[in-house]
């Protein structure tokens, strides 16, 4: 590519300031990148392939020299095409219930209809990568496991995982040892697959790289205490990408120390992620992956900036140490938002409504999620009681974009700025 | 002189339309059905509204739109949602602060208005039409009894029969199922209305008063009466309860122009 001679040192950092994120453009190429060798391995045999669940035990996999696919991630990919609706549907004719996730059933409606979502990286890849294991923690749901054993008895592939406790008060050393031993037990099996033995050093490697990706994207995160936010939830749903599928990687490191150092100078300039941040927002819950961008501007033409999520702050595992990773996976994985008690998850929100200071809070109620769907035990009412801010719930799913009626979401969105404009909580 | 403000509401089901003067009394009002059509209906509403107050387009000082159909209306000056004009429209008959809860064609609507007339806590149905006008509607339908018929029907009843169903279709076959073994249209019709109230009770969490709007109110007062009785209080319905929205519609077009003039 030919050099501008005009242009000065300082003017690709001001590229960089002015709208999209330049970070938003590296995490598609890492991504990109990611998929490109999972399915070099897969076509090649050159490296052994797990399939793990979001927030399952990726340090060990990767510890044992495993390559990791995140079924989620190609889940979210066809619900952001909208793809989900026409695939679930062959899901349902083998007696998946509507009711349940969407991930699973669009995922697997996938696979039965031989498409999927990563074509669109490489028109070369026609499937997900084909696994060696299959590896859940069900600290998130039951479904992931529901999920991963239709692939095991699919492709007959060795499924193995976590049961998890759940609605977790306080986070026990029972808990702990008991989850750390299941970990423990899942070190013989994956030796057999990967006719490996665990490395010790590459576990406490991916486990370092793991605890340094967590931190830094936290530090990202919390660029949105700053008012106006250098970020918003639009933004972070694409960056968020490496955090999930790459955490234990360098290469997951050296791109969010990019990213911070670029929200760093956008917040030295002044640079916010809206034009006009009126009122700042608090989304509880997953989000509407095939609306993210009427979504985006349904809040920005009002003037509103989600600047802080539970989904994004998911994905912060802090409790991992090195030195102890079997017993620091298991505490970071089991002390999670998604497998606390509401009491927990209300005391989280509280706290963490007032960092961010937002001026309301809306819960996704997400009909084929309820583990990520809080507003159904009573919590939107009570945090609104003592909170004094306005909360309101909308309805509608991750992926299936039947139960999402744009209309009135949108109507309710925009009610709920009149709202804050009236100043009445 | 331009001497009006128009509301637009358009609804799913229907159009309303209602001119205010500065002193935001009535002028004139119409309804028509919404159609397919969003801006066409709003078009034909508004002039059939100022029709009937002997008034032309150049009297209309300015419009807002809301509703279902709010930015289909090209020639609006302004636009709000439905739930910030049925908090001003209520305000304008109910100075104290209250619950209003607006049943709608396909939408149940709570909003709290404080006693200054400002918008608070709201919420809408989760995607299901039970409780609302569609519900009726198709009851009505099934049963092969005109629509404008089932409020007098269930006033003349003895007895509800029960109908549990929240789903539309399956409460049609709960009502074969009564109308099977003999039961009397009319406590058919009492039950149906029975089963509407339960749907909105569920999103009622306060003991402020209570006023009803919306198409519902409006055609089936009998709503009121009985969501009085399972309340345990008196419940309020506006003027003309279908065209509360219309109304703070108009007042935001009031709005408008004061501002302009400022």
């Amino acid at each position: 590519m030919p050099v501008d001679q005009n242009k000065t040192a300082e003017e690709p950092t001001k590229r960089f300031l002015i709208g999209k994120l330049h970070a938003q453009s590296l995490a598609a190429k890492l991504m990109a990148d990611h998929y490109m060798t999972l399915h070099r391995a897969s076509k090649t045999g050159s490296q052994k392939i797990a399939w793990c669940s979001s927030v399952g035990p990726s340090e060990l996999l990767r510890g044992m020299g495993f390559l990791v696919y995140f079924p989620e991630n190609h889940a979210a990919m066809l619900g952001a095409a909208r793809q989900s609706e026409a695939l679930m549907l062959s899901a349902g004719q083998e007696g998946y219930a509507p009711e349940i996730c969407s991930y699973l059933r669009s995922d697997v409606g996938a696979f039965q209809n031989r498409t999927t979502a990563l074509s669109r990286i490489d028109k070369d890849i026609v499937s997900p990568p084909h696994p060696d294991v299959l590896v859940y923690n069900t600290n998130q749901c039951r479904d992931i496991k529901d999920w991963f054993s239709w692939y095991g008895r699919r492709l007959n592939v060795p499924c193995i995982g976590i049961q998890s406790p759940r609605g977790i008060d306080e986070v026990t050393n029972e808990h702990i040892d008991s989850v750390a031993k299941q970990i423990e037990n899942l070190i013989a099996p994956l030796e057999q697959i990967s006719q490996t033995k665990l490395d010790i050093d590459k576990l406490r490697l991916a486990t370092s790289l793991s605890k340094q990706c967590s931190l830094l994207w936290k530090r990202a995160l919390e660029t949105g205490h700053i008012s106006p936010s250098p970020l918003s939830f639009h933004a972070a749903l694409t960056l968020m990408g490496p955090v999930v599928t790459a955490r234990g990687t360098q290469a997951a490191v050296d791109y969010l120390i990019a990213l911070n150092e670029e929200l760093d100078a956008r917040i030295s300039r002044g640079v916010p992620a809206i034009k006009n941040e009126r009122w700042r927002i608090y989304w509880d819950g997953m989000p509407i992956w095939g609306r993210l961008t009427e979504m985006h501007r349904l809040f920005t033409g009002a003037g509103a900036n989600i600047t802080a999520s539970t989904y994004c702050n998911s994905w912060i595992f802090e409790s991992l140490d090195a030195e102890h990773p079997i017993p620091s996976m298991a505490k970071a994985y089991t002390e999670l938002f998604i497998v606390r008690s509401d009491e927990v998850k209300e005391r989280y929100l509280r706290t963490t409504a007032k960092e961010f200071k937002v001026d309301g809070i809306i819960f996704h109620e997400a009909k084929t999620c309820p583990n990520n769907s809080n507003s159904r035990y009573g919590m939107p009412e009570r945090l609104r009681q003592r909170l004094k801010i306005p909360v309101m719930t909308i309805y509608g799913d991750h992926v299936d974009g039947s139960m999402v009626d744009i209309e009135r979401i949108a109507t309710q969105v925009e009610a709920f700025v009149e709202q804050l404009d009236e100043g009445v909580a | 002189m331009r001497t009006v403000f128009a509301g637009i509401d358009v609804g799913s089901s229907a159009t309303k339309v209602v001119l205010i003067n500065a002193d935001n009394e009535l002028q004139g009002s119409a309804a028509v059905p919404t159609g397919l059509y969003f801006a066409e209906a709003a078009r034909t509403a508004l002039q059939s509204a100022l029709n009937t107050c002997d008034r032309t387009m150049t009297d209309v000082a300015a419009t807002v739109s809301c509703g279902y159909g709010r930015r289909n209306v090209d020639f609006a000056d302004g636009v709000r949602t439905e739930i910030a004009c049925l908090a001003k429209g209520i305000h304008l008959f109910f100075a104290e602060e209250v619950l209003v809860l607006d049943i709608g064609g396909r939408d149940i609507k709570t909003v709290h208005v404080d006693a200054s007339g400002k918008q608070g806590d709201f919420k809408m149905n989760a995607q299901c039409a039970a409780g609302t006008g569609a519900f009726l509607e198709d009851i009505a339908f099934r049963m092969h009894i005109p629509l404008e018929q089932l409020n007098a029907l269930g006033e003349s009843a003895a007895a509800p029969v029960p109908v549990g169903s929240h789903c539309t279709v399956f409460a049609a076959g709960e009502v074969l199922t009564a109308a099977r073994s003999g039961a009397p249209v009319e406590n058919i019709v009492l039950g149906i209305y029975h089963s509407m109230v339960k749907r909105v009770i569920e999103m009622i969490s306060t003991e402020k008063p209570i006023v009803l709007s919306g198409g519902v109110a409006a055609h089936h007062p009998i709503v009121c009466r009985l969501l009085a009785e399972v309340l345990g209080r008196k419940v309020g319905i506006p003027p003309f309860p279908q065209f509360t929205s219309a109304f703070g519609a108009a007042v935001f077009a009031k709005r408008i122009t004061m501002n302009n003039q400022e």
